[in-house]
């Protein structure tokens, strides 16, 4: 797709089109990075804060980096900022997470064997499960409601494509931590998918 | 020797290329030998390979609206 390529040229001299292009291909993962480092409340005002400081500060975008990475790191930086300013604290809570049944070791015995190993999928390929429209929602779905540490993590890798160490850097967690965090979210979809495979719902 | 439980938990990793080598050669040996871990491997990558076919949605136009028109006056576009 023609949009996956940003028209670096006219965003630098803040074109109203190609910014409004920018807006629209990363409003919703700006979102996400804020509400996991801020919190739910103060998201939206912070990502209105970084798409300001993006405008603004395009015409010396260098190219350094990829221009999401850029963007992610400026969200980051607003978020981070205002977390420090912020007298009450706003630390987000994913303590009340359920873990996955593949990872809390319900469907292992005792010695580390399966005791309820995975099944067998029909679908199997990734094109013929994103065009079955109920299972694409039924991911979409689960995605959304993943807690909001954990979804961006999962979002910055597994979409956006961030390596590790920069989404150590935007969201401020420990290698180890991101790496636990992205397990559980690809986890509790493949469960998703599981589950609809078995029994045609989710 | 790992056992499935400790494959199943080192399962993204291995996928990341974030296994250390030895770690790495024993979920080789492991899943060399042991189906149910494979499948796992495969549909947690078919899972990965699934949602990386998903990056095209995009903001709503009311919340670009929204960006767009709260711009400080001296900037907008
Ligand atoms: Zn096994």
């Amino acid at each position: 797709m023609m949009q996956d390529i940003p028209d670096l040229e006219n965003l630098k001299k803040q074109d109203h089109q190609a910014f409004q292009r920018l807006v629209e291909k990363y409003n919703r993962q700006i979102v996400v990075v804020a509400r996991a480092i801020i919190g739910d409340s103060l998201a939206e005002e912070v990502t209105q804060e970084a798409w300001v400081s993006v405008y603004r500060a395009l015409p010396s975008f260098e190219g350094r980096s990829s221009i999401k990475t850029w963007i992610f790191t400026i969200v980051s930086n607003e978020a981070k900022t205002r977390l420090r300013k912020e007298s009450r604290l706003v630390r987000i809570n994913e303590m009340e997470e359920v873990i996955p049944a593949y990872l809390n070791g319900e469907r292992f015995n005792n010695d580390g064997s399966w005791s309820s190993p995975p099944p067998l999928w029909d679908i199997e390929s990734p094109e013929k499960i994103l065009e079955n429209e109920q299972l694409r929602q039924c991911i979409e779905k689960t995605i959304e409601l993943l807690p909001d540490v954990q979804k961006s993590v999962f979002l910055l890798r597994d979409i956006e494509q961030q390596s590790l160490e920069e989404i150590c850097n935007i969201l401020d967690i420990s290698n180890s931590n991101v790496r636990v965090l992205l397990h559980r979210a690809r986890v509790r979809l493949m469960q998703i998918i599981d589950q609809y495979q078995e029994t045609g719902q989710c | 020797m790992l056992n499935c439980n400790e494959v199943t938990h080192l399962a993204s990793d291995h996928l990341d290329k974030s296994l250390n080598w030895k770690e790495s050669f024993s979920l080789r040996m492991h899943i060399a030998m042991c189906k149910h871990c494979k499948r796992f491997i495969h549909h947690l990558r078919l899972t990965r390979l699934c949602v990386h076919g998903m990056n095209n949605n995009l903001a709503s136009p009311d919340d670009v609206k929204h960006v767009l028109d709260n711009l400080p006056d001296t900037n907008k576009p």
